[in-house]
């Protein structure tokens, strides 16, 4: 006898089973010694067959696995190639959105800031218009950092390199948010490089990053507390740390916090944040060829680092 | 479909193959003293092997009707045995006692065939230069990469092969040209090496295996190409073991616009059928590259087409079988026959639209 397929409804399953053992035994044969059915295809196919002797059936389940790890190679493939297609579309949907958004909050911003400062309105007027004022800022802020990742990510960012002294340009970051850690009694101490190294950077942008991590770890340190930033050179990259006193990062929150939109599940900051100062970051320095990355443990505060290699 | 007329001998050479087999075996080593004192046990085996192998190519050339699939056979076979040193004395021999034994078996009605047959074997080891058909071609367009990437995989330089072939695969258009004039040529060629006892079976399973390792570095690229107006099912019949032409088929249908579904080798007829009723395919590719395969090929045509769901795609064959006669294809009843990977594109397109 050759071996059969017989595709039957699920449903049908056991009916279709004790028929089979009945024509088998009235056959004086066994099912499992004589026969073996085999189910597959999600319990629909059912196969009817000799069995094998052992080294076939090893042999035809590895050609089976083989197959199967192929397939799932294309399909991972596929489904990756979909996915690219997709965050290219988004991107693109969302620059295009931020940019039509761009001109209304700009007139929005320019009016509030006009008509709060209106000695015509009532103390309560001036709040709300305060309000509008600032949150039309927010707005802004937070569109023209969608704009800036939307073009970073795809593809489009444009590094103006340029020979720079890196100590100088750390120092200077750090000297811009001094005052803002003033405010809260906080003390920055700066561990520099000890001698002058000078690097082929998009200065702007690597500067953004640097107020970025210093300004993050200003909103999440504890009054009077101490920010430490150190600058090293390791394997020809240049080192850059920020290390604070805050409530630290959740293990959880580490993988995933250099991605858009992502909030920390302690968000305990003192300024609204719009959640993509990060994933500006991270895009910048791997424009540059360098890693980002955060050691922490929660309670104990955020090392946030980056390296960018030397050229 | 092929026409059965030699039905009731293939049915008898299926059955009684093993007994007729050892019974030819056992003639020659009685007839040829020198045989039955110098082979060792193992070169026995092997004979006795290829008593079984001989029988099962006539079954499958009287089932096929086909001459020509005899011929191939017997030249690749000559190839084979006279590299290793086998006397084209002792496999005349051999086929002449096989004439004895089959004439004792078979229907008169059928004998004229197999002596027709058993002629053509004679004729083979006798007088023909076997022209041996290597997979490099200096007039290729991409001989000297070709070259190079064979050489990588013979001295077992897996991470530059890898390595050579991804600096060369710059865009799809680019993996197509190093599909059709570097991979197939190559794996051809290490084909022939091990088929004239220059290489090792491991030496051409490594070989193979590091262009499959190479195909899978190609799919990030393959897959990110432009939208696929038709489905293609792409399989190998169940037994059938060689996988990569298929494979490499089945990537440049893709890069030229199909939605390919590859399901590989060795696949069991329910689940080819529920796949392309399922996936609702326009064509369904078939790849058979050992001959003894063929009738299953043309089992599984006959199923898609009886096949409510599954027969309304179109049936197209590809594999090396269908080289050695062209008119094979339909005589197992498929709709098409790609004889080369890069016109398969458009000989399918050409049948779906018809």
């Amino acid at each position: 006898m050759k071996n059969t397929s017989l595709i039957i409804s699920s449903s049908r399953l056991t009916e279709v089973e004790n028929m089979i053992l009945e024509t088998l035994e009235a056959h004086g044969l066994q099912l499992g010694t004589d026969f073996h059915l085999r189910t597959e295809e999600a319990g629909t196919v059912q196969q009817l067959e000799k069995p094998k002797s052992e080294d076939q059936f090893y042999f035809d389940e590895l050609t089976r696995l083989n197959n199967e790890f192929i397939k799932a190679q294309r399909e991972l493939a596929k489904a990756n190639a979909g996915l690219k297609e997709m965050v290219e579309l988004r991107n693109r949907f969302v620059g295009m959105a931020a940019h039509d958004l761009r001109n209304p909050i700009s007139i929005i911003r320019s009016f509030s800031e006009i008509l709060k400062n209106d000695a015509d309105l009532s103390t309560d007027n001036q709040e709300i218009t305060a309000i509008m004022h600032r949150t039309a800022i927010f707005m802004q802020k937070l569109v023209d950092s969608i704009l800036d990742l939307s073009a970073m990510q795809s593809g489009k960012v444009s590094l103006n390199l340029a020979e720079v002294e890196i100590n100088q340009l750390f120092e200077r970051m750090i000297v811009q948010n001094q005052i803002l850690a003033n405010q809260h009694g906080i003390s920055i101490i700066y561990d520099g490089l000890d001698q002058e190294v000078k690097s082929s950077i998009d200065s702007v942008k690597i500067g953004q990053v640097v107020n970025n991590l210093i300004n993050n770890s200003i909103k999440y340190s504890p009054d009077n507390s101490t920010i430490t930033c150190t600058a090293r050179i390791r394997d020809n990259a240049c080192l850059f740390c920020v290390q604070d006193e805050g409530p630290g990062i959740a293990k959880e929150d580490a993988i995933k916090i250099f991605e858009p939109f992502q909030r920390l599940s302690n968000n305990e900051g003192r300024q609204k944040s719009v959640g993509l100062g990060l994933s500006i970051c991270k895009n910048i320095i791997e424009a540059h060829g360098g890693k980002i990355w955060v050691n922490s443990v929660e309670g104990k505060g955020a090392d946030f680092c980056f390296s960018i290699p030397l050229s | 479909m092929a026409a059965k007329r030699y039905a009731e001998s293939i049915k008898i050479i299926d059955e009684h193959k093993q007994k007729m087999a050892s019974e030819i075996f056992k003639l020659q080593m009685t007839r040829n003293d020198r045989l039955s004192r110098y082979y060792t046990d193992y070169q026995k085996q092997k004979c006795l092997q290829d008593a079984l192998y001989n029988l099962e190519y006539i079954s499958e050339s009287l089932a096929m009707d086909s001459k020509e699939l005899w011929t191939s056979y017997l030249n690749w076979l000559k190839t084979l045995l006279i590299t290793q040193g086998v006397k084209a004395a002792d496999v005349v021999e051999h086929f002449l006692i096989l004439s004895e034994v089959l004439e004792d078996y078979l229907p008169q009605t059928d004998l004229p065939r197999i002596a027709e047959l058993i002629e053509l074997a004679v004729k083979v080891f006798h007088d023909q230069e076997v022209e041996l058909k290597q997979g490099l071609n200096k007039d290729s367009p991409r001989y000297e990469e070709a070259k190079k990437y064979m050489n990588m995989l013979l001295s077992s330089k897996r991470n530059q092969a890898i390595q050579y072939i991804m600096s060369l695969a710059t865009d799809s258009q680019a993996i197509r040209e190093i599909y059709l004039h570097i991979l197939q040529p190559v794996q051809r060629e290490i084909g022939f090496l091990w088929h004239t006892n220059k290489i090792s079976v491991a030496q051409e399973h490594y070989c193979t295996g590091v262009t499959q390792l190479v195909i899978a570095q190609f799919y990030p690229i393959i897959f990110a190409s432009g939208n696929k107006d038709l489905k293609m099912v792409s399989t190998c019949v169940s037994g059938e073991l060689h996988e990569i032409g298929l494979r490499m088929v089945t990537d440049i249908m893709e890069i030229d616009g199909w939605d390919t579904v590859y399901l590989g080798a060795n696949m069991p007829n329910s689940g080819i059928l529920e796949t392309i009723a399922r996936e609702k395919a326009d064509l369904v590719a078939i790849s058979v590259t050992y001959p003894l395969n063929l009738h299953k090929a043309e089992d599984l045509i006959r199923l898609i087409k009886e096949d409510a769901d599954a027969s309304k795609a179109k049936i197209m064959v590809g594999g090396y079988p269908f080289l050695s006669d062209v008119n094979l294809w339909q005589k197992i009843g498929a709709d098409a026959f790609a004889n080369d990977a890069s016109l398969a594109d458009g000989i399918a397109r050409r049948l779906v639209k018809a």
